[in-house]
């Protein structure tokens, strides 16, 4: 079919070298809410960013979430539409009413909108809690008080509870018996910080709990093309190819986003610092 | 006949054939993987929309598409490209992008051959002030004597084919704008001049990258910001356009070439009629 075929006996320059290319245009995106129509602050902004600089004019957005949609390609390249919706409900109820009705895992971390993940303590409350610290009791202060305030408090007469944690576990009498750990490292180290929140392992643990398992796109469209190629009475021509590009496109840029997702999470769990499991481990 | 071994082995088949050392070598597949492989779709689709696109007719090619790569693609095209003359294609730097992939396949997947799924392979016959001028003695010369630039250094092959020595020390602004308004003359009144003297003014502005044709005027450089063109239609056309006008003055140049490779006394005669409106009747290339 070719006259003209690259020829690999060509010596090459340098294989490290890469072309400067024009930048390409990145997906852009446009947000909706109300109605309004809201520009892309640019990639360096998350949607959760966006999300809480709107809460700041919309409060009823402090709560929010969000869904996207791929539009047509334009002339300036992909368009993902957001619009925000704002989640009704009581504060403090269950974190995941209203989470986002996007299958994927976006932007935020895990799929759940950060200040959800990140707070600092249990939501809902048990009876009666007893806190712990260097073999201390210490009374529970009422339930007004989360566990993160009393471990501040105590952190002004115990500095070394600054960056302190928490472990707990639940007593036969249905209290909840809630042990201080105070976390060793360098200055300013700790548990991992997320928009100016701690994350501590047990936020973690939750957070993967609530986790939904994702269709890979990328997974179900290759096994699709394969059998095309293999199966003999299927055929894989041009116009078959062609037709499922868009497709293929977005199985694409889903893939990317959950891999970058998955570096992300990675990278915060391998910045958070180890603390003592507060029983020895079963077998140990 | 067969006979019953009477010896049944001492261990069960599964331990014979211990299937779950096979299985504990099993490693789970990679998301890069799948995503790599789906990549290579996506090149195959986008060479194929491209062919699509510009050659519609060349699609019955791609009736079955088992075991065909993006790169054969890519490669058609440019074939087709240069079948129908839109523009020269740039086989070294295809070539090159062919071999980078070949020395380091896993790393660099072709990649950079990829690149030109999106922008043009195209050759561009711009000159560099040094090197690429020193191979083209004629045009040196021509760039040496009208370029506005300050110039750097001049070949000794140039000095001595055309005995300009200390001529060209005293060669100053004055004179490049008496010899612009030279080929101006010739501009203006071409039937005076003999055919290959007519195209003396366009070879000097390519001498001298002020043609205003991008195809003329700038080198490739894919390491440093191309020039890169799209496949969109807009790009194309600018291109195509360049081409056709280049076209000719390249034709013409590979005249001046033969002319001075004949007989390499032929610089003096071009060097004379820049600096002296000389004898234009020699100028016979």
């Amino acid at each position: 079919m070719q006259s003209n075929f690259f020829d690999p006996s060509q010596p090459a320059n340098d294989g490290s070298k890469a072309y400067q290319t024009p930048d390409r245009p990145a997906t852009r995106r446009v947000f909706l809410y109300d109605n309004q129509v809201f520009e892309d602050p640019g990639a360096e902004y998350s949607t959760q960013d966006v999300l809480n600089f709107l809460s700041q004019t919309y409060p009823e957005l402090g709560n929010g979430t969000w869904t996207s949609r791929n539009l047509p390609d334009g002339a300036a390249g992909a368009v993902e539409e957001i619009t925000f919706v704002k989640v009704t409900g009581e504060k403090g109820s269950d974190a995941t009413k209203g989470s986002k009705t996007t299958t994927d895992s976006e932007a935020n971390l895990f799929g759940l909108p950060p200040n959800r993940l990140l707070l600092p303590g249990p939501v809902s409350q048990p009876a009666r809690r007893v806190f712990l610290y260097d073999n201390q009791l210490f009374e529970d202060p009422g339930p007004e008080y989360s566990v993160q305030d009393v471990l501040n408090f105590l952190a002004t007469t115990y500095p070394e509870l600054g960056n302190g944690t928490w472990t707990s576990r639940s007593l036969p009498d249905s209290s909840e018996e809630i042990t201080f750990v105070k976390v060793t490292g360098e200055k300013g180290s700790g548990a991992a910080r997320h928009n100016g929140n701690t994350v501590a392992p047990r936020h973690l643990i939750a957070a993967l709990q609530r986790l939904h398992p994702t269709e890979i796109e990328a997974i179900t469209l290759l096994n699709q093309i394969t059998n095309l190629e293999t199966e003999e009475t299927a055929k894989l021509d041009a116009m078959r190819l062609l037709a499922m590009t868009p497709a293929i496109e977005a199985a694409l840029q889903q893939a990317e986003r959950i891999s970058n997702d998955s570096q992300r999470i990675v990278r915060q769990c391998l910045e958070l610092t180890p603390i003592p499991h507060p029983k020895v481990p079963l077998g140990f | 006949m067969f006979r019953i071994d009477p010896h049944p082995p001492s261990q069960s088949p599964a331990r014979l054939l211990r299937p779950w050392a096979v299985l504990e070598r099993l490693r789970p597949a990679r998301l890069v993987a799948f995503h790599q492989q789906l990549r290579e779709y996506e090149r195959l689709s986008l060479g194929l929309s491209l062919i699509q696109h510009h050659f519609p007719a060349a699609l019955v090619d791609y009736d079955d598409l088992s075991g065909k790569g993006w790169w054969e693609t890519l490669a058609h095209l440019a074939n087709l490209v240069e079948e129908v003359e839109w523009f020269e294609i740039n086989w070294p730097i295809l070539n090159e992008a062919w071999s980078h992939w070949m020395n380091d396949p896993e790393e660099e997947q072709g990649d950079h051959l990829a690149v030109f799924l999106h922008y043009l392979p195209v050759t561009l016959y711009g000159f560099t002030d040094g090197e690429s001028l020193f191979e083209f003695p004629p045009m040196e010369l021509l760039h040496t004597l009208l370029a506005r630039c300050e110039i750097q250094a001049v070949s000794s092959q140039l000095l001595v084919e055309t005995e300009l020595y200390d001529n060209l020390e005293q060669w100053d602004e004055g004179d490049r704008d008496s010899a612009w308004k030279l080929l101006e003359q010739i501009e203006a009144d071409p039937g005076r001049y003999t055919e290959p003297v007519r195209w003396l003014p366009e070879l000097a502005r390519w001498a001298c990258h002020r043609t205003g044709n991008v195809m003329l005027d700038q080198v490739f450089d894919p390491y440093h910001d191309g020039p890169w063109f799209t496949w969109r239609e807009g790009d194309l056309l600018q291109i195509k356009t360049a081409w056709r006008r280049a076209k000719p003055v390249i034709d013409v140049f590979q005249r001046l070439l033969h002319w001075y490779e004949r007989d390499t006394s032929n610089l003096m005669k071009l060097a004379d009629f820049i600096m002296n409106g000389g004898n234009c009747n020699e100028l016979d290339w």
